[in-house]
Formats: C-alpha cells, structure tokens, sequence
C-alpha cells in the first residue's frame, strides 16, 4: 500500500520504520511485556532470577512464533472461499495448544491481541487501532471460538476493504486529481453499503461537469472505514457486511457509466 | 526501610539488566530492524545466563554487576587459555591489551594493582605467567570491593596499633600501590625504634573485617576467609591477599575457573573450545 509518508532513509539514524524510539517500544509492546515480567519475578522471586527469565522469555517467543502461524493460517485461502471456516478453526487449535499445562486452557485475550494486531498490519495504524480496540478483550480474559472468528474475519474483510474501496476511488477518479466529487463519493459508499443511492445520476453528472464539492482519498477511506466499524457488532453482521460489500460492488459495476470505466480495471 | 520487593531487585541487579537489555534492543534495531523484541530479550538473558554477557562490552557496563565483573574473567579464561597453555610469560602491558580486546576501555591501573598482588616490585616489564596472572586478576577483579575493604581495615588496625605503642604520634605507613619492600623496609628504619610492623594480628584483623562484610557486595564467606588465614597468627596486607589468590577454597566459591590444575584440561567444560589433550 502506497505510504504519503516520506521514503525509507538508509543507514542515518532515522530508523527505517520511522518511529522514534518511544513510539517503537509502545508498539512493539515490549514495555508491557518487561512489565509482566518484572510483576512475576518480584511475586515468586526465585532463587535464580536469570534463569527464570529465560524460561519466561522462551516461552513468550514461542507463544509469538503460534501467533505468526495461526496468522499464516488465515491468510492462507481468501476469507470468501468455503474452506475458510476450517482455517479459522485451525488457527484457533493452533493458538490455543500450548506447551506447558499448567495455563489456563484456552485463548487468552493478550495473544489475541497480538494476533489482531499481526492481521492489522496492512492497515494504517489509525483505522486499525480503532478496530482492534473494538474487537479486542481483556489480557487474562479467555476468548471463546466465536468472538476469534467473528475478530478474524473482520480484520481480513478489513483489509480487503480498504483495497476495494481504494482502487474504487481511483476509479472514479477519471481526470487523475486524486480528488473526487464529494456527492458521487457518497453514492459510492451507499453503494457500498448495500443502499439505493438516490441522487446517482446527479451525481455522475456532476462529475462529468466537473462541479461542486469533492473528496480526497483520505476522507473517503475515513468515512468508508468509519461506516465498516461501526457496523462490526456480531458473527451475523459481519457476514453481512460481506454480502453488501459484494453486492454493494456489484451493484455499483452493472450500471452503464461505471462498466464503461471498468473495462479497463478489474476490482473483483 | 526497604520493601521485600525492592531488596530483592537490588540484590538481583534485574533492573540493570533491563533498563541495558532497551538500551541494546533500541541500539541494535538500527542495523536490524526486523528484530523481535521477546527473542532479543530471550538471547540477552540467556547471554546472561551462561556468563557471555561481558564481551565487548565497556567497562561501566562490565562493572556493572558481580555477574557481569565473572564474565570477563571467564571469557579472559576461555579466550586466552591457548596463550597460556603455551607457557609463555607476559608483562603487563600485555596482559592489559589482551583485556581490552574484550573490554576496550578497561583500565590500566587495575591491571597494575594485580601485578602488585603477584610481584614484589612494581615493575612494568617483569613477566607473569598466565595462571599466576589470571588468578590474581580474579580476586582483585571481581572481589574489588573486598579488596579495598581489606586494606582500609588493615590501615586502621596498624594504625591503632601503631598509635597504643607509642607515645608520640606516628607517621602510619601503609602499603600503596607503588610502594616495593626496599621501600617500606627504608621508611621502617627511618622511623627509628618505633619499627611499623607490616604485619597484624590475624584474629583481630579477621573479626574486624568480619563487622564489615555485610555491607560489602561480593567476598568470599567468612568461614572460607578463616581456613584461608589457617593457624597463623600474624599476617600482612599482602600476604593475606595472596593467600586469598591461591586457595583452591576461596576459587570454588567465585565458581569461574577451574583449579588451578585443571585449568588446561583436555575437556574445557563449558568453553566450547575443543582441544586435543597436551602431548
């Protein structure tokens, strides 16, 4: 995904990530980590704290390294294809057999997370803290299969939904501006959501006329965005917000103006 | 008054080793940004753990903590140990620019002060062999603190002793780092009948120092200090230090060498350095 932001700068002190050291060690949740870490040595306080650290660490790196194979899991097959229930599935036995024991049976919220968090990474930090945030559950917290899967799907539907409604924008965006009329824009996110969108043919006339208001990218993303998370409450309405998304694109690729446009693109 | 908690992070160090162990991660992400911080820490820890955590390190890192004061030695050890199975003898100079191919800023004047621990005479080219050296650098190393707790109790037992002797107060004479036997012999006759003993009593010097040991980081327990001083029942300063550098009791205790005839063993433990047995 194309970044506004400037381009990588090699070998200087800027890291390449671009994050200052304060913000690379809030993202990385390293600090959080150490901080449990710290919390379970004082409270047992063994005899040889080193060693203890270790096996602690050990066994988180192994927990990251579940987490980056259930992600794998899910990436795998698209999450439209009918096989991809087992993948979740899989991810969820894969996230939740752990080595020792003695822990809790199950998903704890901190891995799922993690987990999210993995997914999110295509996204821009802001739509993708927003999502996570409400899709997230408490660290100790044990996440059941439901709330997995309906947190799964809805961050890769996330992702794929970004893409669309991207390549959409640069599809209404004939004379290349980046900036697109703001009416035909919101017709386009109606669209989207599965609603007749009125005012259409004004719209497209505007457009063509090159009038009124328009919409960079940024605020149709947001406002696309905005609709999608709002909506994401349960199992049945996320897999509704897959069947509008598809009809809402569909619909949108039918009518006469857009398949001329379309021709040359292929989004589905 | 220290919370059970906060008595046991210092005892600890974990904080030391946490706040370097950022410090590090954040350094390192620079040339790797990819880096995994729980398998950084992973490695640090275990670096830690079996003692590696010195190497190349500087010197306010090395000094850090008594862990981290035994992983030089050990990797002095292991790094060297081929130098001194050979036999050859260096002089200080040497000994130090071996140092600080592990440790670049460490300082000359420690390796001095071990030499003083070996040698009568405090002379810069004088060779020393690689066991002799290493042992020496042990105690003065990772028991520094110890070490300058000796002296000063030692001082202020001479000190008293002198004072309860005689009438007129004295000039204490106290044995520096530069200063050779000739010389003390010299300053002895100069102070005429008052002749400064360059020894104490072993028992008292031994319960002194015993009061004083709590607030002292590492050193050897007192009980091993008590077989060390055996039945004697005068010691000097460094005749103390150097009984201190041979016993094989007060070696097992730091638990970083081997004995001192093992110490080219055909199978260096955990060294990783495999050798064939000396022919």
């Amino acid at each position: 995904m194309h970044r506004s932001r400037p381009e990588r700068r090699r070998g200087v002190q800027q890291t390449s990530s671009e994050d200052t050291p304060e913000d690379y060690l809030k993202k990385s949740g390293i600090l959080r980590h150490i901080q449990q870490a710290l919390n379970d040595v004082l409270q047992l306080k063994p005899d040889d704290p080193v060693a203890f650290l270790v096996e602690y660490f050990g066994d988180k790196v192994e927990l990251q390294s579940a987490v980056e194979r259930a992600r794998k899991e899910l990436v795998s097959v698209h999450h439209s294809d009918a096989l991809f229930q087992d993948h979740i599935y899989n991810a969820y036995l894969i996230m939740t057999t752990k080595k020792s024991s003695e822990d809790a049976v199950g998903l704890t919220g901190s891995l799922f997370t993690d987990l999210l968090h993995l997914l999110l990474k295509p996204v821009p930090p802001v739509y993708a803290e927003r999502l996570a945030s409400r899709l997230q559950c408490r660290s100790h917290e044990l996440v059941s299969y439901a709330i997995f899967s309906t947190g799964v799907k809805a961050c890769l539907i996330l992702r794929d939904f970004l893409r669309k409604a991207k390549s959409l924008f640069n599809l209404l965006d004939v004379s290349n501006c980046a900036l697109v009329n703001k009416t035909l824009c919101e017709s386009a996110l109606l669209q989207l959501q599965g609603k007749q969108a009125d005012n259409l043919e004004r719209a497209l006339q505007e457009a063509v006329g090159l009038s009124g208001p328009s919409m960079t990218l940024e605020e149709f993303l947001k406002q696309a965005v905005a609709t999608y998370i709002s909506q994401v409450i349960e199992e049945d309405i996320v897999d509704k917000q897959v069947i509008n998304f598809n009809e809402g694109t569909r619909n949108i690729m039918t009518r006469p103006f857009w398949k001329l446009s379309i021709e040359s693109f292929n989004i589905l | 008054m220290a919370t059970a908690a906060e008595e046991y992070l210092k005892k600890s160090h974990l904080l030391t080793y946490f706040k370097d162990a950022i410090a590090q991660l954040l350094e390192h992400r620079e040339h790797n940004p990819k880096i995994i911080p729980q398998r950084f820490l992973l490695d640090y820890f275990t670096s830690v753990q079996q003692g590696n955590q010195s190497l190349h390190r500087e010197y306010d890192y090395v000094t850090a903590t008594p862990s981290n004061r035994r992983s030089l030695v050990k990797l002095f050890y292991q790094s060297f140990e081929p130098i001194g199975r050979r036999g050859d003898l260096l002089n200080i100079k040497e000994y130090h620019a071996l140092l600080c191919l592990l440790c670049p800023d460490f300082p000359l004047e420690l390796v001095q002060k071990t030499a003083r621990i070996i040698l009568t005479e405090d002379v810069m080219d004088c060779l020393v062999s690689f066991p002799d050296f290493l042992y020496a650098f042990q105690v003065q190393f990772v028991y520094e603190d110890f070490l300058k707790l000796c002296l000063e109790v030692y001082s202020g037992l001479l000190a008293t002793v002198l004072r309860a002797n005689s009438s007129q107060p004295t000039v204490v004479v106290v044995p520096t780092l530069t200063m050779s036997n000739s010389q003390r012999n010299e300053t002895d006759a100069l102070l005429g009948h008052q002749v400064s003993p360059d020894n104490v009593d072993a028992r008292v010097f031994l319960s002194l120092l015993r009061d004083r040991l709590a607030v002292c980081g590492s050193h050897p327990s007192t009980d091993v200090l008590e077989s060390v001083l055996g039945h004697r029942e005068r010691v000097s300063y460094y005749e103390f230090i150097t009984l201190v550098v041979k016993s094989s009791e007060v070696n097992a205790q730091l638990g970083v060498l081997p004995s001192r005839d093992a110490l080219f063993g055909s199978s260096s433990s955990s060294a990783g350095v495999s050798k064939d047995a000396d022919s």
